[in-house]
């Protein structure tokens, strides 16, 4: 299992970086340096990291959170979103497995960063995502339970 | 039910079509399982808790949403039951073609729960056009074939009729 990061779009690591290397080269001195690359790398990975905290911090909230989420667990006495992400990280055996996961400025709430995460299993015609979106204040310490929604299809 | 239309011809015209050729809205993910959000763009159906057009990436909002999950199209049907079980008259009306492993659907409660290996097609005429995520676009295949769709457990093959809403329609003329 691996961990990807991104700010752009939350699972768009490589692009996330790119753009970020793109803004500091025309914001810069015209060429981006090691350190700015390094720069760009630590953000991601605190985005990245934000995103699991908060998605840890969710683990007691019940999946009657929303109706994306009601009976979106793959057991079926799943009552909560650690129930709903336990199952999933359970089923991500063998094949491809990949833990995405990242927090991007919400538009128009300052300082607020809307998270997701995202657990993706490939192996032959079993492959799926299913994840979790949600808001958190700034200092990443906070979720606002109401944005609380289950990603995912299939 | 407004299925009359429904034909061979109208489902061939998806064949080999990738979600990208068919979502209006850009739920494309080629990670995403599109099994559940490829029929319901055929049959123009939105149940469910969440659509396509609630999860794209570039809305346009003069066409229907999808539904895109496999278990809320499930309990969406009006008549589920084994597909052996399926009569004559269902077969010619053609159905989805559920596949999971056996033991996480309850017929009664028309339910099934939202494991990772679940797929579901549209049978008609013996022949089952489904959503291949390996392959990322519309193939056929028998409904034999079709219950085989996962390894390492034992699949259940199942029928729902469509619902009332549903509408189908060709490649290209999609609400």
């Amino acid at each position: 299992m691996r961990q990807a990061s991104a700010a752009q779009r939350p699972g768009r690591g490589g692009l996330a970086a790119a753009l970020a290397l793109c803004a500091l080269w025309v914001l810069g001195a015209g060429h981006a340096t090691a350190a700015d690359a390094n720069a760009a790398t630590d953000a991601a990975a605190q985005s990245a990291r934000m995103a699991m905290r908060g998605a840890l911090m969710l683990r007691d909230l019940p999946l009657r959170v929303h109706a994306t989420c009601k009976n979106a667990g793959p057991h079926p006495t799943d009552k909560t979103v650690g129930d709903y992400l336990a199952g999933f990280l359970a089923a991500m055996q063998g094949g491809g497995n990949t833990v995405e996961s990242a927090c991007q400025p919400l538009a128009g709430a300052t300082g607020a960063q809307r998270c997701e995460v995202w657990l993706k299993h490939r192996d032959t015609d079993d492959e799926w995502a299913w994840g979790l979106r949600f808001d958190m204040d700034a200092a990443g310490r906070h979720v606002r339970q109401g944005s609380v929604r289950c990603l995912g299809s299939g | 039910m407004a299925t009359s239309s429904l034909s061979e011809d109208l489902l061939n015209s998806y064949l080999g079509k990738t979600i990208t050729d068919i979502c209006p809205h850009g739920y494309t993910g080629a990670d995403l399982n599109h099994c559940a959000h490829f029929v319901s763009h055929v049959m123009g159906l939105s149940v469910g808790s969440i659509t396509c057009k609630g999860m794209g990436t570039s809305v346009n909002k003069d066409r229907m949403g999808a539904c895109i999950r496999v278990h809320e199209l499930f309990s969406n049907c009006p008549t589920v039951g084994d597909h052996d079980s399926a009569t004559d008259a269902q077969k010619t009306a053609g159905f989805f073609i559920f596949v999971s492993a056996k033991n996480v659907v309850n017929l009664s409660t028309k339910t099934m729960t939202n494991v990772p290996k679940k797929h579901v097609g549209i049978c008609f005429n013996g022949k089952v056009w489904h959503y291949s995520n390996t392959g990322d676009k519309v193939v056929t295949t028998t409904p034999a074939n079709f219950k085989n769709h996962y390894s390492g457990q034992t699949n259940g093959l199942f029928f729902g009729s469509f619902a009332a809403a549903a509408t189908p329609v060709r490649f290209g003329a999609e609400r």
